[in-house]
């Protein structure tokens, strides 16, 4: 498909200053990183990214456990999640940015309800279609509460777990992105906006792949970690 | 003429398991009404007994194994363990269930390490207990792989393996063999046999086998119990005179087909109609309330020819000796 881009550029079948092709692309990432101007677009949307994410984790995991065991907080908040995942979150845009500023706080916002939401579903779905045979088995070993939860209950929820994480990792960065291109001065989004109302398709392209970069290594590195601590998940 | 019968005392102190007057059922999760499995059940075991349970499907026999193990409560009645009542789980009573059930992220040594360590007593001493009970059950060199890398047939060893590792005095089974191919089974068959019957095992254990299988039932026990359909009461209890250590030829003795014609007879019976009535057998042995005779050596003196009255219905015991006449 690059040689196919590549050579219709070439043939002046596809207008090169639109479209850019693989090989300036190429050049042009070479030219950013030495010169170190995509460092700052890097950084800030890795520290959003930071913040938005472990925010996410940290509440997420727990929320979605609890709703998973509960059966009245899970009918209570249900309406209430359902809400929030199915709005889509890019309309409340203006209203955050009303509330919380142009800043980083309201970046990390944007993040996080883009993440959050769909981390708890998968959570929830996972503790409640828990094996009903592995919390008789502990019961009939007498297995006291908080043992059943780190040593059966945690690792059984763990393939979900880790399932939403990835959703939520990909949510998460599609935010960091939509908050950028609204209430921006910096980052990746940022800078593919600000390169394309230029014209400048190869630097605006060489910041997509990037994203694009960032986005696999996210992912694969989530998909270690299943590898790692869920590796007996695969035939039950 | 038949002398007058009684049901067989147990001295006190010999009583492992006691259910008297018993009612069980479970609660609905959707619609909360409570559906009643066991109804007047009166039941007791023995010290080392190996008592096994059958009856037509959903009768309620693993309802009542589950309030023994702890997991059912008591809706009315008595049921006490070595004289005291039971209101949960304890380490003294194990589980074997019907499906494995191993936790896969857990190694095999690990699940079978499982209760000691929820138990909290999980010594170098334990350690080595399941590594040799590992070995008993003949998976010694599986102990370091993982439930999903097993056949159904060695899961349920390590099920076995796991309930062992307790040191249980009462060893509940729930159908363990029921899920598996006809050849695994009468291969665990033997094994549970075999393990049972071994020393290091079998002192001082009590075992409730839970089965459809009469014929499973009629080689594993001591002695056989019969429940009606649901609501579930005792039917008919019939005394195994087979002496141990048997080995599976037993399964292929004239003896063994005429206990399982008799428990079979009972149990369609008990689809037919409530009340049992037995037919009268031209070998002798007649099995109903009124009367009841032996035919060759009663090994026990507990179990000498005598019949009972039952609360609901005819309970009637069996005997049939080792030796016919």
């Amino acid at each position: 498909m690059l040689v196919v881009w590549q050579i219709s550029t070439a043939v002046g079948l596809v207008e090169v200053s639109f479209s850019s092709d693989p090989v300036r692309i190429a050049k042009a990432e070479v030219a950013l990183f030495s010169s170190g101007e995509i460092f700052p677009a890097l950084g800030a949307t890795g520290y959003e990214l930071l913040w938005g994410l472990g925010i996410t984790f940290i509440l997420g995991i727990p929320i979605g456990l609890v709703l998973g065991r509960s059966k009245l907080l899970h009918d209570l908040t249900e309406p209430m999640v359902n809400i929030l995942y199915s709005v889509p979150y890019v309309m409340f845009l203006p209203i955050i940015i009303f509330w919380f500023g142009i800043d980083n706080t309201s970046r990390v916002i944007i993040i996080v309800w883009a993440g959050i939401l769909p981390l708890i579903i998968n959570i929830t779905a996972g503790v409640r279609n828990l094996d009903g045979d592995y919390s008789r088995v502990a019961t009939v070993f007498c297995t006291p509460r908080l043992k059943f939860f780190y040593a059966v209950a945690l690792p059984a929820t763990l393939p979900y777990i880790l399932a939403g994480v990835r959703l939520a990792v990909g949510r998460a960065l599609v935010g960091a992105i939509v908050a950028e291109l609204f209430l921006a001065s910096q980052g990746l989004g940022y800078y593919v906006q600000n390169q394309t109302s230029n014209f400048n398709m190869d630097n605006a392209m060489a910041g997509i792949v990037i994203l694009a970069v960032v986005a696999l290594v996210l992912n694969w590195g989530v998909r270690l970690i299943e590898r790692r601590f869920t590796h007996w998940a695969g035939a039950l | 003429m038949p002398s007058v019968p009684e049901r067989p005392v147990i001295p006190v102190s010999d009583v492992c398991l006691d259910a008297r007057n018993l009612r069980l059922g479970h609660r609905g999760r959707r619609t909360g009404a409570f559906s009643l499995a066991c109804e007047n059940l009166d039941l007791q075991i023995r010290d080392e007994e190996f008592v096994v349970i059958v009856g037509p499907s959903g009768c309620g026999k693993t309802t009542f194994l589950e309030a023994v193990a702890g997991l059912v409560p008591v809706a009315a009645g008595d049921l006490e363990l070595a004289g005291k009542p039971i209101k949960g789980p304890g380490p003294e009573r194990s589980l074997v269930f019907q499906h494995a059930s191993l936790y896969p992220w857990r190694t095999v040594l690990a699940n079978v390490l499982f209760g000691p360590q929820m138990l909290g007593k999980l010594t170098d001493e334990v350690r080595a207990r399941a590594v040799r009970l590992l070995e008993i059950v003949g998976l010694a060199s599986v102990a370091d792989k993982y439930p999903h890398e097993l056949s159904g047939g060695m899961k349920q060893r390590v099920n076995l393996a796991r309930a062992l590792a307790t040191d249980p005095t009462l060893l509940l089974l729930d159908e363990p063999f029921g899920a598996l191919d006809a050849q695994t089974r009468e291969n665990l068959q033997d094994e549970l046999l075999r393990i049972w019957q071994a020393d290091s095992v079998s002192t001082k254990k009590t075992a409730m086998f839970v089965t459809h299988d009469v014929n499973e039932a009629v080689l594993l026990a001591d002695r056989v119990i019969v429940f009606s359909p649901s609501p579930a009461h005792v039917a008919l209890e019939v005394v195994i005179d087979a002496p141990r250590p048997r080995e599976a030829a037993w399964r292929r003795s004239a003896e063994f087909l005429a206990y399982g014609d008799k428990i079979l007879e009972a149990l369609h019976q008990q689809q037919d109609d409530s009340v049992p009535e037995a037919p009268a057998d031209p070998e002798g042995s007649v099995i109903n309330h009124d009367n009841g005779v032996t035919t060759g050596n009663a090994e026990r003196t507990a179990a000498s020819g005598e019949t009972s009255n039952g609360n609901n219905g005819a309970v009637g015991t069996v005997h049939l000796g080792a030796t016919a006449p």
